[in-house]
């Protein structure tokens, strides 16, 4: 996570996770449930806009059009020419007819998850993984599921370390990784073999490290390190994400 | 007294031991799918982790496993991976109670174990690509395989399923071969401590003891 320290990435930083996450679901939830796709595209702007303001513009913008477009292409093509709901036709290609409900449908929903992308990728920028499960287990989330999320995150990084020490063995033994479709696939079990034991070992002696700290331990709740604190702003942050919501019902019920 | 079968239900399925698998088998599924992409090869090899701990420490642990590695997997690199936990949940499941029912143990029960996993996989990914994504993720070349079918066929749910149907059966296959490759190759005096807890003797009689 790099640090950008000017006074808007500072206030986002502080936000509650809760808050962010709350924010990040209602924002994409609100846009799935309102019927015109243009008010996805509308917060998205702002979303960039925040993005630019913490200094994380260039990478969202990468992230929107490395994955956006090619998205939201292939969605125009699937549902806008071929989606059983096309009655209103506005376009003719000559070997299919671009109808007016798919392409909707289609907007819309890689509006919803352009939002989605967005918003979780500031919320992960801005926020440590540590602090997100810190505040869950707070909030009432199994101490054991947080553990695991936890985990999973830091283990993988140190598994990627060990496969790369374990290719560079296999490697001077005259394991071949390039070369022909065949030659390639037969590399890959010299190289999963020994990762998968060697985890398997370091996993059992995880689990007496654990056991011996007490981690199986039920009904007691233990302390944490890590302190995450729920402000006025945060109770305001949340309200307007839950009237957004409430407000993106309102053309569905009338 | 259905809180204290739930209890006993987490206690008997979820042991320390089992639970600190679960990282690693995260770790494993990623590990897969990034050395066929390192090796260049055209498949994912992201389930290799849930077929091994489903046959070292049953299906829940497998179940929580492949939600815990979709989880990762949408922190990490993209939130489009979310909805596709109940996939990995599904195939966790179907994948640790055929290992209980005894079919891990021969050739003839390995193929049965694939087809049984493809179909759960297949089905269940073909709808949420459906009704969650209107036809493609766009995360992989497959989407560009639907399109191509979607366009000769006209027919929107059937080009998403047999897209989904033959990439799984050729990614599942090669999956469970090595997993089997692997299982074999885990010592019997290691695997054995993830013997279930299910008919526990003692752990049934101290509770019904307190």
């Amino acid at each position: 996570m790099e640090t950008i320290d000017n006074s808007i990435a500072v206030l986002v930083r502080n936000i509650n996770p809760i808050t962010k996450l709350l924010i990040v679901f209602c924002l994409g939830i609100g846009c799935l449930i309102y019927p015109l796709p243009f008010v996805g595209y509308g917060i998205l702007c702002l979303l960039v806009i925040l993005g630019i303001l913490i200094g994380q513009g260039k990478q969202v913008l990468k992230l929107i059009a490395g994955f956006g477009i090619p998205v939201t292409l292939m969605l125009l093509f699937i549902q806008g020419l071929y989606s059983p709901k096309n009655i209103t036709m506005i376009a003719d290609f000559g070997f299919a007819q671009m109808g007016l409900e798919g392409t909707m449908y289609a907007l819309k929903i890689s509006s919803t998850l352009l939002i989605f992308l967005a918003a979780f990728y500031l919320m992960l920028q801005t926020t440590k993984n540590s602090e997100t499960v810190a505040a869950l287990t707070q909030s009432g989330l199994n101490t054991k599921i947080g553990y695991l999320i936890l985990a999973s995150l830091n283990v993988v990084p140190q598994m990627q370390r060990k496969v790369k020490v374990i290719q560079e063995a296999q490697e001077s033994r005259g394991v071949e990784i390039s070369g022909s479709f065949i030659q390639r696939a037969k590399a890959f079990l010299p190289l999963i073999g020994p990762v998968v034991l060697s985890s398997l070992t370091d996993a059992q002696e995880r689990g007496m490290t654990l056991e011996i700290r007490g981690f199986g331990i039920n009904g007691d709740k233990p302390t944490s390190y890590i302190k995450v604190e729920t402000t006025s702003l945060d109770i305001v942050l949340r309200i307007i994400a839950i009237c957004f919501l409430i407000s993106s019902l309102i053309p569905r019920l009338l | 007294m259905r809180q204290s079968f739930f209890r006993r239900f987490l206690q008997t399925q979820f042991s320390t031991k089992a639970l600190v698998l679960i990282p690693i088998a995260v770790g494993i599924n990623l590990i897969g799918g990034t050395l066929s992409s390192t090796l260049k090869l055209p498949l994912f090899l992201d389930m290799i982790g849930t077929v091994l701990i489903a046959c070292l420490a049953g299906p829940w642990v497998a179940a929580l496993c492949g939600l815990a590695t979709n989880l990762f997997l949408s922190i990490v690199t993209n939130p489009v991976f979310l909805p596709f936990a109940i996939v990995s949940v599904l195939c966790g499941l179907v994948t640790g109670y055929m290992v209980k029912a005894g079919l891990f143990k021969n050739g003839f029960g390995v193929v049965i174990t694939w087809l049984a996993c493809t179909l759960t996989n297949a089905i269940s990914a073909a709808l949420i690509t459906i009704f969650v994504y209107g036809g493609a993720t766009g995360i992989n070349s497959s989407s560009l395989f639907t399109a191509a079918l979607i366009a000769t066929t006209k027919e929107i749910m059937l080009s998403v399923f047999s897209t989904s149907i033959l990439e799984n059966l050729i990614d599942k296959g090669i999956v469970f071969l090595i997993a089997y490759w692997l299982v074999k190759k885990i010592p019997r005096r290691f695997s054995s401590q993830y013997a279930p807890l299910d008919k526990d003797y003692l752990l049934l009689k101290s509770r019904k003891g307190s």
